[in-house]
């Protein structure tokens, strides 16, 4: 029945294909412990820059959770030019162990350092 | 050899003609990492029973033992697997910031409807001439399932009720048009389902169709299977919902609502899976009378 090499490396790729996803998601279900989402921002001042529209600060959020978090809602905030400004982004999903880049803007450089919080998010 | 690429050309073909639709459905990317892993592997065995019983069913390579069909089968799935990955990555859905997990979830569910595909191309969409040694032994593949019994059928209206329902279940559309459907809107669907798949596969005289003529078996019967039929695409469409957890949380009305209008998509893969394998028995009947 198998007759050629190229029979058997189709054979051999599709065990190592279908073990592959079936072991991967199975070890998972079994050892991964699903805790619930920590969503973590780390900002990069250093990447900021200026727009026409203003000062642009880039950063990621990951999460160190089990869970994937939905429409996660976040707040930065930073002193500009001596007033208080805040700003607010929402992520659509944010799965457990990947990272989004998102960036926050302002109206100009802020003064001191940006902080962002968490708002809240929605389990799946 | 040129044979074996050929075949796997065609192969990838068949599959991604079937499964680039959900493909190119966000909801199968992003239940990738709602859904828990044993869920997805749940579906995955699923899809593995469909594709063995395809297979077994269809007139591709019949005079095979089991072993071979299973390895026929994995190999099917080993296939899907390979051209849903590439698909992935070539659309961009899976990258360097990709968790694993998030990866192979999204290779699972995608490659359910791809292998779908792989498995149609292995013998529906072949061609008959395609070998000359193997031609016999396919026949004219459409319309060719000799001994394919009411069960049998059944189990293909099932597969097809699959198919079809696979491309809707994931979206959000079943959960509204279910939960603002009043219930006798739901019940007039029910008979409209079941007139349509019944004219289509009884009366539209389609090629597989059918005539209304009873068999032996009480499932034989138009009305009966017609009835039956509906019921694997009740079933279906249930499975499917709660897998892609659309029944958590929610209502039992809700939930009934949502099967209901699956069910109408699931009944048509239900019915042109029975045209695919045809009338066998009739035809058989004819060629004995």
């Amino acid at each position: 029945m198998r007759q050629n090499w190229a029979e058997w490396a189709t054979l051999a790729v599709s065990v190592v294909a279908v073990v592959g996803v079936i072991g991967a998601l199975t070890l998972d279900g079994i050892f991964t412990d699903a805790g619930p989402p920590e969503p973590v921002v780390e900002l990069q001042v250093d990447a900021a820059y200026q727009t026409e529209a203003g000062w642009i600060v880039p950063g990621t959020v990951s999460n160190d959770g089990g869970e994937a978090a939905e429409a996660i809602v976040l707040r930065a905030t930073a002193s500009v030019a001596g007033s208080e400004e805040e700003n607010e982004i929402t992520l659509d999903y944010l799965p457990a162990g990947t990272r989004v880049e998102v960036s926050f803007g302002f109206s100009a450089e802020p003064d001191g350092e940006v902080t962002v919080q968490t708002i809240g998010f929605r389990l799946p | 050899m040129r044979e074996t690429v050929r075949d796997l050309i065609r192969a990838a073909g068949g599959g991604l003609l079937i499964g680039l639709p959900l493909l190119y459905t966000m909801e199968m990317w992003d239940h990738s990492f709602l859904l828990p892993s044993w869920k997805i592997v749940v579906l995955l065995g699923v899809a593995f029973v469909v594709v063995v019983g395809f297979s077994a069913v269809s007139g591709f390579r019949r005079e095979r033992s089991w072993a071979e069909l299973l390895i026929d089968s994995v190999e099917t799935m080993g296939i899907a697997a390979v051209v849903a990955t590439v698909a992935m990555l070539l659309l961009g859905r899976i990258g360097l910031e990709t968790s694993l997990r998030d990866a192979v979830g999204k290779i699972a569910l995608e490659m359910i409807p791809v292998a779908f595909g792989v498995s149609l191309a292995g013998s529906q969409l072949a061609s008959p001439d395609d070998d000359p040694e193997d031609a016999e032994a396919q026949g004219s593949s459409v319309g060719d399932g000799a001994g394919v019994g009411a069960f049998g059928r059944l189990f293909i209206a099932g597969g097809g009720a699959l198919l079809f329902a696979l491309n809707i279940a994931p979206t959000e559309e079943p959960l509204l048009l279910g939960v603002e459907a009043e219930w006798w809107l739901l019940l007039l669907v029910i008979p409209a389902t079941l007139a349509v798949t019944f004219a289509i596969v009884f009366y539209a005289d389609f090629r597989g169709g059918r005539s209304l003529d009873a068999g032996d078996s009480p499932l034989d019967h138009p009305l009966t299977e017609t009835l039956a039929a509906y019921a694997v695409s009740l079933l279906v469409s249930l499975l499917l919902l709660w897998a892609f957890g659309r029944t958590d949380g929610v209502g039992v009305r809700a939930i009934i609502g949502q099967v209901i209008m699956l069910a109408a998509v699931a009944s048509f893969g239900a019915a042109a899976g029975r045209l695919l394998v045809g009338g066998s028995q009739q035809q058989q009947q004819q060629e004995a009378t």
